[in-house]
């Protein structure tokens, strides 16, 4: 395990030693599962608290943890029964997950949500902090069928065949990034998880029939676009007017050349997308590898030079 | 010559490991714990192992003997722990002699100097007071519990659990969400079918954050090269970006900046200001539609596939359709930013063209076929 900070371990066991103290015992197990730590990690940090205390520094003055069949108690402590009034950093955050949240929650639990948030101290109470997300009505119908695993029949656009096709889905799981919605799904066309855009979806039908919870694939932990080890990366010099891409897109890499210009790697979904991107880019932007990709601007500016003949 | 500190004398705790149930063995502890001071200053013997870690009573002798070295400098987290601990455990003032004559810890001045930066790193409040009298200019500390602890916070049960819910569905890139349900003592809700994703780990939000809350002036340096002077009225999170809006002191008008252009740190001073009642953060930010211009400024019409129609109708409104024809819609979009027009038009790529003004459609013409010479 690499080497913690100070200032990490310190803050953890002010978060663990009052959480213990309010239940006096617990398994180790299940208390290393709660702050995320392995047992050893656990056990060497609880270690490190024992030495801690004021003066005289007699055992009474000390942190006592007793450990035993598997078992951590505390003994009630005289310091370090609170933990630490949350960071600006962390008032921030909550303030922002609590706007965040207020987008994808029902009416109900969004009231709750708000005065919860106005009942903590400080900044996370009247701090100007305004989330926005994208809305979409088919939003609510897509989690009912999601959470009775609801098999849908939607008619979804494709811009990289420009083609739209009507196939069933089962979706599981649905996220915003700030700009779209996607749903995690099956897709029974595939016979694997896929991701769709919501705003992609031109139609959507209940069909009334449901899946299998066991028929379901696997979906990533956390939401997000995950590109496999093997996808395909390109590597583009920017030069200042085409500086916005390095911002828009996530990057692998971002390297400084001369006058301004930036040489970035980034995952590329398909050819399409690329193009795209390119012909937006203009000769501010050059497709340095692979170079199979190095006519793609050309090629794309022909193709929509072609509708102005 | 940097002293190394020496570990404190610690008693010996002699818990009887056969205690046949907690609450006894817990009572066993506090009895057998003298309370006999020991002079800590200069004394360094072995370090006598406290009961953690502490096997079953079989291996009782295996467990009493020196664990660690005494000759090994304390490891920094604990040295953290005991100053938290003797600077707020009271309300005394303490100098760092005082401080060291306590702990043994800091025979080196600058290994406190570090110590502190970082407890206050932490977000910990340690007030420093220069003394006078016969300790004239000398600098003396304490930790006020009350502005270190978390208050006990009263949430009613449905807040506790859309807390908890709203920490599930919101993933957020920095550990300071996870630090604050934990501080809260919010178990972890099992993930949401609805999810957001939201980027917001740069540290200049939360400072930026602060200023909009105590209402004080920020400078910062902005992409471009520029030095802004700027009353901080609110943040916005929106298509992904985080922005800063307020008062620019210079440009003396409402401006916004994109977070991650600004460079740097921000600088929060002490000049103070007024928010004015109900500021509208979102409005102050113009979106990607309203960058392409002024809706009563010059409009191009762009015929659209009826593919691509339903996003365009999205950002620019039922309005913006000024023909339906058969595959296709004719809309009127603002184009008096040249570029950010022709960045949204190309967007479309082969799914649209820019029919009018002439001068407009030429530009798109231009740019292609540079492009395509290329």
């Amino acid at each position: 395990m690499a080497k913690r900070k100070s200032s990490d371990r310190v803050q953890g066991l002010l978060v663990m030693l009052p959480w213990l103290f309010e239940r006096e015992v617990v398994s180790i197990d299940e208390m290393a599962a709660t702050f995320g730590l392995d047992r050893e990690t656990l056990l060497s940090d609880l270690n490190l608290s024992t030495f801690c205390g004021t003066p005289p520094y007699t055992p009474d003055e000390l942190v006592e943890i007793f450990i035993e069949d598997d078992e951590v108690w505390i003994r009630e402590p005289r310091i370090f029964t609170r933990p630490l009034r949350l960071t600006v950093e962390e008032a921030f955050t909550l303030k922002a997950v609590g706007e965040a949240a207020l987008a994808v929650m029902g009416t109900g639990t969004s009231s709750a949500l708000a005065s919860a948030l106005a009942k903590l101290p400080d900044l996370a109470d009247d701090a100007p902090v305004v989330v926005r997300q994208p809305r979409d009505p088919k939003l609510a119908e897509l989690e009912d069928c999601a959470a009775s695993h609801e098999i849908l029949t939607i008619d979804y656009y494709t811009p990289l065949t420009d083609k739209s096709t009507s196939r069933d889905i089962v979706p599981m799981r649905l996220w915003v990034d700030g700009e779209h919605w996607y749903c995690d799904a099956l897709d029974f066309l595939s016979g694997e998880h896929r991701l769709f855009r919501l705003d992609r979806m031109k139609s959507m039908k209940r069909t009334g029939r449901y899946a299998e919870a066991s028929a379901l694939p696997a979906i990533p932990d956390e939401p997000g676009f995950n590109w496999s080890a093997d996808s395909e990366v390109v590597t583009l010099h920017l030069k200042p007017a085409a500086r916005w891409v390095a911002e828009r897109y996530p990057t692998l890499s971002v390297k400084p050349l001369s006058a301004g210009s930036v040489e970035v790697k980034l995952h590329v979904a398909n050819e399409a997308w690329l193009g795209r991107l390119l012909v937006r880019a203009g000769n501010d932007a050059k497709v340095v590898a692979p170079s199979k990709y190095a006519t793609l601007a050309g090629r794309t500016a022909r193709q929509i030079r072609a509708r102005y003949a | 010559m940097p002293q190394k500190p020496a570990r404190r004398v610690w008693q010996s705790s002699p818990v009887s490991a056969k205690k046949a149930t907690k609450k006894t063995a817990k009572k066993v502890a506090k009895k057998a714990a003298p309370k006999k001071a020991v002079k800590p200053k200069g004394a360094v013997k072995k370090a006598a192992k406290k009961p953690v870690a502490k096997k079953p009573a079989a291996k009782k002798s295996a467990a009493k003997k020196p664990a660690k070295k005494t000759d090994k400098p304390m490891e920094q987290a604990e040295r953290l722990l005991n100053l938290l601990a003797l600077l707020s455990h009271d309300s005394n003032y303490r100098t760092l002699e005082e401080i060291h004559f306590a702990t043994n810890m800091y025979g080196d001045r600058s290994l406190f100097e570090r110590d502190k930066a970082i407890l206050r790193e932490m977000g910990v409040p340690i007030d420093s007071k220069v003394l006078g009298g016969s300790q004239a200019g000398v600098s003396s500390y304490r930790i006020d519990r009350r502005e270190m602890e978390l208050a006990n916070i009263d949430f009613t049960a449905d807040e506790r659990r859309a807390l908890q819910l709203a920490l599930a569905a919101v993933h957020v890139d920095s550990m300071w969400a996870e630090r604050a349900r934990m501080k809260l003592n919010l178990p972890e809700a099992k993930p949401t079918v609805a999810q957001v994703n939201l980027p917001a780990s740069s540290k200049l939000l939360p400072a930026l954050a602060e200023a909009a809350t105590r209402m004080v002036r920020v400078q910062f340096d902005y992409a471009g090269g520029s030095r802004r002077s700027l009353q901080p009225y609110g943040l916005l999170s929106r298509g992904g970006y985080w922005y800063v809006v307020g008062n620019d002191l210079d440009r003396k008008a409402i401006r916004s900046f994109r977070v991650d252009r600004i460079v740097g740190d921000v600088k929060l001073t002490n000049d103070s200001f007024v928010r004015p009642d109900n500021f509208d953060v979102e409005a102050a930010v113009a979106t990607d539609a309203e960058m392409l211009g002024d809706a009563n400024g010059s409009v191009a019409h762009v015929l659209v596939s009826a593919k691509l129609a339903p996003s365009v109708v999205r950002d620019f409104g039922e309005n913006c359709v000024v023909e339906k024809r058969e595959d296709a819609v004719v809309v009127a979009v603002p184009c008096a930013n040249r570029s950010a027009f022709r960045s949204w038009a190309l967007g479309l790529v082969a799914g649209a063209e820019v029919l009018s003004p002439p001068e407009v459609r030429q530009d798109i013409i231009d740019w292609l076929d540079k492009m395509a010479g290329a």
